[in-house]
């Protein structure tokens, strides 16, 4: 099946890039709040943090030490 | 002489009741001391009964406490034990063929995890972390042929074997097999429905061939896999690598990895006024290994009714002479929301192009819709989704391959 020429270009993408990078300079300089490290810090393919079914609120089961 | 008569007895018995009466003296006497005797006893039963139901109610408070139940010779140490279940019923029509399987949704897969640590002082700390995933008819191992399920799916696999050394001030450094500094910086997503929709949804449905339109099924010799790549940068490999500590929202990385690849990688995260803010980028050489060096970017945005907004985009040079970069991009909308009390909803919409993967002038696009219901008690989150890949290959004439599912998520 024939399909049309994809809407993005390598143009547009490298104007994108350096964009973001500003932006990300910008932005990293106006304040604003911690975000929690799970949003932006791991792999899509992470576990979720939160509660878990028989392991309760913290998601785990963990043996401390005396 | 009557009198005499009459009061003889009386005379006579009068001893005798004399002596009674000290018998019955001498009774009650010993019936005193018996019963004090026996009120002692009881009190003393009391009170061990007292102090019995003190020592229960102190057991029963030290375990219900965090105490541990095993010991070791070393404080401030932990070690966790999690892991998830990740099933889904999926299908897929290739145009000649349609299927259900019952399979493992490799967006996030079935896994458990071992983390251990141990606090040395207030600025060092150390730790291990043993994460391995059991996987059965993958959804990136599924073909519309198969019989049975999967073999090669059927699998205990590494994700990660690593230790990792951490300083407040100076950073953390990670040694074994892991993410390196790239892995997941073209999947930025806040969406809230990463369990089936994402920049890495090629694991949908990754080994279906593309089937030649008119020929009653032949396959093209390409696969989604082929045509689809995130190019998510060196993913996880056997690495050193090193994060700096976090600095206004930024967090720079880089690894040296196995075969001598390397990438440096920057991440942000931040929220203004309920707005969230994620932002990564990376650059990747593996040109020992595969000839190639990659760079990556992805944001996302979520503002504080919901709604948000990602994208991606990455690019792959290759070495191989007469070959175009290969190219990637993604953008998702979505929207979270409380529907129900028993967790959080999240619908999404998606969309995704790729350009010379796997061979000049191949061009790939793929769209989606995902649902996710959470529910918060349960830590299980129930999923839905509807997609479809395109192809464009050079000369040849191809079906489309739609895919869906539902399916389940249970954190343990």
């Amino acid at each position: 099946m024939q399909h049309a020429k994809p809407f993005f270009s390598c143009g547009y993408m490298k104007f994108a890039t350096a964009l973001l990078v500003t932006v990300m300079l910008a932005v990293s300089a106006c304040g604003g709040k911690p975000l929690h490290t799970s949003k932006w810090q791991g792999t899509a393919d992470e576990m979720k943090t939160g509660p878990g079914l028989f392991s309760g609120d913290d998601g785990e089961f963990t043996v401390d030490a005396e | 002489m009557g009198t005499a008569i009459v009061g003889a007895p009386l005379i006579l018995a009068a001893p005798a009741a004399a002596d009674d009466i000290s018998d019955l003296k001498t009774e009650n006497t010993a019936l005193k001391n018996q019963i004090e005797s026996l009120a002692r006893d009881l009190q003393k039963l009391r009170d061990a009964v007292h102090q019995n139901e003190q020592a229960v109610a102190a057991v029963k408070a030290e375990s219900e406490s965090a105490g541990p139940v095993v010991t070791s010779g070393q404080a401030n140490t932990s070690l966790s034990i999690s892991g998830q279940v990740n099933r889904m019923v999926f299908y897929a029509d290739d145009g000649d063929q349609a299927r259900w399987f019952q399979a493992d949704n490799d967006m996030s897969s079935t896994r458990l995890r071992f983390a251990g640590k141990t606090k040395m002082d207030d600025d060092w700390s150390a730790g291990m972390l043993i994460e391995a995933q059991f996987e059965s008819n993958s959804t990136t191992d599924v073909t519309i042929d198969q019989n049975t399920a999967v073999i090669a799916s059927n699998s205990f696999t590494q994700r990660k074997l690593e230790v990792w050394f951490n300083n407040a001030k100076l950073g953390k450094l990670y040694l074994g097999q892991g993410s390196t500094a790239s892995d997941g910086t073209v999947e930025t997503d806040l969406s809230g429905t990463g369990v089936i929709s994402g920049a890495g949804f090629a694991v949908l449905g990754e080994s279906l061939a593309f089937r030649l339109s008119g020929t009653g099924g032949t396959s093209s010799g390409v696969t989604v896999g082929n045509l689809f790549d995130t190019q998510d940068g060196l993913s996880r490999d056997d690495r050193v690598r090193y994060d700096s500590p976090t600095l206004a929202g930024v967090k720079l990385s880089t690894s040296w990895v196995d075969g001598d690849e390397w990438d440096v990688a920057a991440r942000y995260g931040r929220q203004f006024d309920g707005y969230e803010v994620a932002l990564a980028m990376s650059y990747w050489d593996a040109s020992p290994t595969a000839q190639k060096t990659g760079m990556g970017l992805s944001g996302s945005l979520k503002a504080p009714f919901g709604t948000s907004l990602s994208a991606s985009y990455s690019l792959e040079d290759l070495e191989a002479a007469a070959r175009d970069d290969e190219q990637f991009w993604y953008v998702k909308l979505g929207h979270d929301f409380e529907l129900t009390e028993i967790g959080g909803t999240a619908v999404s919409i998606d969309y995704a192009e790729t350009e010379n993967a796997s061979g000049n002038n191949r061009e790939g696009t793929f769209y989606s819709v995902g649902a996710v219901q959470n529910i918060d008690r349960l830590g299980t989150e129930f999923y839905a989704t509807v997609g479809m890949y395109e192809a464009d290959i050079p000369a040849v004439q191809t079906e489309d391959i739609t895919i869906g599912g539902v399916g389940a998520r249970v954190k343990f």
